[in-house]
This record gives C-alpha cells, sequence and structure tokens, in this order.
C-alpha cells in the first residue's frame, strides 16, 4: 500500500510537471506567434515600398 | 414627465435615421467598388486579350520572316557559293541587313503600339479613380453635412446624446475613410503592378533583342564598311598604278618613237647634207650653186627645228592632258571615299545616339533595381534575421520541452500501468485473504497448521 501511495505521489508529481510544460509550451507557442506576426509586418512594409518604388518608376518608364 | 416618451422617440428616429444613412453609404460605396472593379476586369481582360493577340501575331510575323529570310539567304548563298562572286553575296549581305531593320521596325511598331495600349488603359484607370474618388468624397460630404445636420438638430434637443452621437459619426467616419483605403489600395497597387511587371519583362526581352539585333548589325555593318573601303582602296590602287605604268609606257613608248623619228629624220638630213655637200662639192665652183646650197641646208635645219618642237608641243600637251585626267580622277575618288567615310560616321553617330538612349534606360532600371535591391535586402534586414534567429531558438526550446514533455508522459504512463497492476495483485490478495478467512483452521478437532501458515504468508504478503 505504501509502495503504491509512493506510485501515486510520483504519478501526482509527472502530472504537475506535465501541466507546467504544457503552460511553458503554451508561453514559447505564443512568443512565437507574435515573432510571426511582426515578421509578416516587417514583410509587408517592405512590399508596401516596393509597390511605390516600382509604381513611381514605371510612371518615370511611361513619361 | 411628459417630455420624457418624446426623447425615447426622438431617440429611435435618430438611430433609425443613421443607420439608413449608413447602409444608404455602404451600399453605395459597395456598388460604386464592384462596379469599378468589374469595369477593371474587363478592361484587364481585353487588355490581356489583345496583348495575347499582338504578342501572337507579332511572334508569327517573326517566325516566318525569318523562316523566309534563312530560306532566301540560304538559297542566295548556294548560288553565290555556285558562282563565287563577291558582290552577290555583298548583295544578300545588304538585304539580310534590310529585312532585319524591317523586322526590327515591326518588333518597334509593336513595342509602341503596348505602350500605347496601356498609356490609354492607365488614363482610363486613372479617370475611374478619379471619378470613384470623386464619387466617394462627394457621398462622404453628403454624409458628414447630413450627420452634422442631424447633430445640431439632436444637440438642441439632447445635449445627453451628444455624445453617442459624435461617437457614431466617428465610426462612420472611419468606416468610410477604410472603405476608401481599401478601394485605393485594390484599384492602385494590385493591378498596376500587375500590368507593369508585364510591360516591364516586354521591354526587357524586346529591349535585349534590339541590343542584339543592333550589335550584330554593327557589327556586320562595321565589317562591310572595311571589306569595301579596303576593297575600293585595292581597286583604287590597282588603278593607280594601271594608270601610272600605262601612262610611262606610253611616255616611253611615245619618246621612243619620236627619238625613232628624230633619228631618221636626222639620218634623212645627214643623208640630205651628205648629198648636199656631194652637190656642194661638184657645185663649188659656182656661187650661185652655193648661195642655193646655203639656203637649202637653212630650209632644211628650220624644218627641223620646226619638226623638233611641234613634236615636244604635241608630246607635252598629251602629258598635260593625261595629268588633269588623272588629277579628276583622283578628285573623283578622294569625293566618293570622303561621302564613303561621312556615311560611315553617319551610322556610327546612329548607332551611338541608340546606344545612349538604352544606357539611359539601363541606367534608370538598375537604379530601380538598386533601390529594390536595397529594399529588399537592407530595409529592416537585420531585424528579420534577429527574428528569424529568435525564432529558430524558440523553435529548439520548444522541440526540447515536447521532447520532455514526451518523456514525462512515457513515464506517467507506465507509472499509471504500474499502479493498476498492483492495485490488481492487492485485490486479489484481498480476495485470496477473504477466501481463506471464510474457511475455519480447526478441522476434526485439530488444528489446520498448513493453513494457519498460509494466513501468515497471505498477511505478509
Amino acid at each position: 500500500m505504501e509502495e503504491i501511495e509512493e506510485k501515486r505521489c510520483n504519478f501526482v508529481k509527472v502530472e504537475d510537471r506535465l501541466s507546467n510544460i504544457d503552460k511553458r509550451k503554451d508561453i514559447i507557442e505564443a512568443s512565437l506567434k507574435k515573432l510571426e506576426q511582426s515578421i509578416v509586418d516587417i514583410v509587408t512594409e517592405k512590399q508596401v515600398m516596393l509597390f511605390e518604388t516600382l509604381g513611381s518608376s514605371g510612371e518615370d518608364c511611361i513619361k | 414627465m411628459l417630455l420624457l416618451p418624446k426623447v425615447d422617440t426622438l431617440k429611435e428616429s435618430m438611430r433609425q435615421t443613421i443607420n439608413e444613412i449608413k447602409t444608404s453609404a455602404e451600399s453605395s460605396i459597395i456598388e460604386a467598388a464592384n462596379a469599378s472593379k468589374n469595369n477593371l476586369n474587363r478592361w484587364r481582360v481585353t487588355f490581356q486579350k489583345e496583348k495575347a493577340e499582338l504578342h501572337a501575331e507579332s511572334a508569327t510575323k517573326i517566325e516566318s520572316l525569318t523562316s523566309e529570310l534563312k530560306e532566301f539567304y540560304g538559297k542566295k548563298e548556294n548560288d553565290a557559293v555556285r558562282l563565287n562572286e563577291e558582290t552577290i553575296r555583298q548583295k544578300l549581305e545588304k538585304q539580310h541587313t534590310d529585312d532585319f531593320e524591317k523586322k526590327l521596325k515591326v518588333e518597334r511598331d509593336v513595342y509602341r503600339r503596348l505602350e500605347a495600349d496601356f498609356k490609354v488603359a492607365r488614363k482610363l484607370w486613372i479617370k475611374e479613380r478619379a471619378s470613384l474618388k470623386d464619387e466617394g468624397q462627394r457621398s462622404m460630404l453628403i454624409l458628414e453635412e447630413k450627420l452634422k445636420q442631424q447633430a445640431k438638430a439632436f444637440e438642441i434637443k439632447q445635449i445627453k446624446s451628444q455624445e453617442e452621437v459624435e461617437e457614431r459619426v466617428s465610426e462612420e467616419r472611419s468606416c468610410v475613410i477604410v472603405c476608401f483605403s481599401r478601394i485605393e489600395v485594390i484599384n492602385g497597387h494590385f493591378h498596376f503592378m500587375k500590368v507593369f511587371r508585364e510591360l516591364q519583362e516586354q521591354q526587357i526581352r524586346i529591349e535585349d533583342r534590339y541590343s542584339i539585333t543592333i550589335n550584330n548589325l554593327k557589327d556586320k555593318y562595321k565589317v562591310n564598311q572595311r571589306n569595301e573601303l579596303e576593297k575600293e582602296k585595292a581597286k583604287l590602287e590597282e588603278k593607280w598604278k594601271k594608270v601610272v605604268s600605262k601612262n610611262s609606257e606610253k611616255a616611253s613608248q611615245e619618246l621612243e618613237k619620236l627619238s625613232m623619228e628624230l633619228e631618221n629624220c636626222e639620218k634623212q638630213l645627214v643623208g640630205s647634207h651628205r648629198s648636199t655637200r656631194s652637190m656642194k662639192e661638184k657645185f663649188e665652183a659656182s656661187i650661185e650653186d652655193k648661195a642655193l646650197l646655203e639656203k637649202s641646208m637653212g630650209f632644211v635645219q628650220k624644218n627641223l627645228s620646226f619638226l623638233h618642237l611641234r613634236s615636244l608641243v604635241g608630246y607635252m600637251i598629251e602629258r598635260q592632258k593625261e595629268k588633269s585626267r588623272k588629277e579628276t580622277e583622283f578628285a573623283n575618288y578622294e569625293y566618293k571615299i570622303k561621302v564613303l567615310e561621312q556615311k560611315y560616321m553617319e551610322e556610327i553617330e546612329h548607332i551611338s545616339r541608340g546606344n545612349d538612349s538604352t544606357k539611359k534606360e539601363s541606367r534608370k532600371l538598375a537604379k530601380t533595381l538598386k533601390l529594390v535591391r536595397n529594399i529588399i535586402v537592407g530595409h529592416k534586414s537585420e531585424d528579420l534575421q534577429k527574428m528569424r534567429r529568435r525564432c529558430v531558438e524558440i523553435s529548439e526550446v520548444l522541440a526540447e520541452v515536447e521532447k520532455e514533455g514526451k518523456a514525462i508522459k512515457k513515464k506517467r504512463d507506465l507509472s499509471g500501468k504500474e499502479i493498476d497492476k498492483m492495485q490488481d495483485n492487492l485485490r486479489k490478495l484481498e480476495d485470496q485473504i477473504q477466501a481463506h478467512s471464510k474457511t475455519s483452521a480447526v478441522q476434526n478437532g485439530r488444528i489446520n497448521m498448513s493453513h494457519a501458515r498460509k494466513k501468515r504468508k497471505l498477511d505478509e504478503e
């Protein structure tokens, strides 16, 4: 019985560790999403700049 | 108390009117946007069709021209090889260059047509955009005016509901601005960039073809001109040599002839002199004969000098005539060489002008390319790299965490299984103890030792 109780205690500890790991995982995933969003923002900014430059050059070419 | 229901009714009426205005504005903007999109799509489809048709026509024409040229050039080349005449080859090369120029002209015409189409399309697009903008601005102004009027009325009637009205007005404005910005972004960048990219690609292709053909033509023209100049120079030198040799031969022959004639004359004169001498010796005695003889001698000498002078004058006149003829021929050849040099220089200038224009265009394109490269490579690239590195690090940490989680899950499953097994064993033992406790330790008035031992063992377990 004692052994079983010990095992149960271990099981509970392991479950706690698992929940902690899940929380860490959620935090890391959230930070990853934020990073990805910032990368997407920078890329869109670049795209807008490219459109602007190409648009002006195109107008010059047409003129 | 009497005013409260009126205020409520007024509020409701205001809400209804604002909602109606909002829905009408949204519907009008959406309709206008849809109409403009449809127009743009139609125009895009027609433009693409026309462009594809033009492309196909130009490609087929170029192919047919090249095939015809190749056939023609091959036939003519064979003829030239058979006949072994350089003049025919030169003619063929000229025809080839003319055909190439025609092809270039056709390509330039196609490119100009495309440019004109693009300009027309761009004008249409600008007009449509301007009309949309005007419509949007008008509707916005109308909306603003209506809202202002309503707000004023509402301010007079209800001071409390002013904040709500202002908030709604701001919401309406933001909605309208967002709609406009979307329409502008959609209409502006999307379509223009597509068309412009396509045209840029086309322009680059045509420029490449143009530069290749121009270089080929330039090289061919230079080689032809050099060959022609060298040939003409060689011909002129040969002619000059021939003329000089002929003239020298003629002069020498004429000199020889004249010298022969002079010698003959001298011989005749010597003979006549001898005969006169003999006559003089014979008729020395008579003075009259002597005088006659002296007269005849003077006459002969005069004749001799006259003949000599005549021959010298004729030779000099002929020499002068030949000299003048040669000078005129030389002047003609010099004039021809000058004309050819001028033509060659004009062609070189024309080609250099064409090269300058293409260089300017290429510089412009290179500038835009540099800008694009700077934007792609330079703009916030360090931040991007840092973010990517951070992403990689975080993903690695995530993978480690997932690994840990998997290991802990495995541990949990194993411990759960062990607990289940242990619980099963416990249950079995409890069952056995219960079953054993049901049987009595005393059998036939004696204590069963094996029963007691088993009980002890089970308890221990």
